[in-house]
């Protein structure tokens, strides 16, 4: 299992990857896949997984990033920038949000 | 005439959600298992086809430590400390059978006798998967941790069938 153990509660953690999975829900919807369609993608075993990951039980484990970014069709940067958001908030903020208000301050 | 009635008998059966009997199982375990000390919680869900799934994952992080569905009628059992996932149309023997495959579930002296009840064995099952797990062990209590007490004793997880008389159900639970 791909721990993470990050100081949020268990509410915060389940809120987060409800979220993560109605993204990835969208994703997939707009791409007009059906959940069998994308576990053959990314190559799940059983596409109950997918639905399991869409009501935000569990995470796509880190080693199958790539493979999850080519069956929702986006760069496997964007896929795991997007995907930290709700996995791992905290790295997510100091990479990505940190570096933002720092830019949008020095610009003005 | 026959050949039609054989292809009516293997239709597939529609995809349905889990009965309540099914659900009230897994309940079952998850109240045992809270009440061994273990931080866990259920999850439970359809796919887009209407297939049921139901999840044990532990409470400090929300990471899944066993996966049971049935797709197509045939149901499958899948928890990541097992590295592997079984499937089959008996849920009961499905769940011996993956306790068997995995001796270190309930060291089995050669000789005995003692058989469990369905429900303990599915306690048992789900049990291992979350100490296997990883941090469970440190984020559980000494009491689940040594084995002891996962409620054999309560909720109607009677062994049947073989149990020599006056034998302790807890017997084959301690290492």
């Amino acid at each position: 299992m791909y721990g993470n153990p990050q100081r949020l509660n268990h509410t915060n953690v389940q809120d987060l990857r409800r979220e993560g999975g109605r993204w990835l829900k969208e994703r997939r919807e707009r791409l007009g896949l059906s959940q069998r369609q994308l576990a053959e993608r990314v190559g799940a075993e059983y596409y109950t997984f997918i639905s399991q990951l869409e009501t935000g039980r569990g995470r796509i484990p880190p080693d199958r990033y790539n493979d999850w970014a080519r069956a929702l069709e986006m760069r496997s940067r964007d896929f795991v920038r997007e995907l930290l958001r709700y996995y791992d908030p905290i790295t997510h903020s100091i990479l990505f949000e940190q570096d933002a208000r720092s830019e949008g301050a020095r610009r003005r | 005439m026959s050949a039609q009635v054989f292809a009516f008998l293997r239709r597939p059966a529609e995809p349905h959600d889990w009965s309540a009997q099914e659900l009230a199982e897994f309940y079952r375990v998850e109240s045992a298992l809270i009440q061994a000390g273990l931080r866990v919680v259920s999850g439970r869900g359809l796919t887009d086809e209407g297939e049921p799934w139901f999840v044990f994952c532990r409470a400090e992080d929300d990471e899944v430590v066993i996966h049971f569905a049935r797709i197509g009628g045939r149901y499958l059992i899948s928890a990541p400390a097992y590295c592997g996932t079984a499937t089959g149309h008996d849920f009961r023997a499905l769940v011996r059978d993956m306790i068997e495959r995995h001796p270190v579930l309930r060291p089995r002296p050669k000789g005995d006798n003692l058989f469990f009840h369905p429900m303990a064995l599915l306690v048992v099952l789900v049990t291992s998967a979350f100490l296997k797990s990883g941090r469970a062990a440190g984020a559980a209590p000494a009491k689940a941790a040594t084995g002891e007490a996962i409620t054999w004793k309560h909720r109607g997880a009677t062994p049947v069938g073989g149990r020599r008389r006056g034998q302790r159900q807890e017997r084959s639970t301690k290492r």
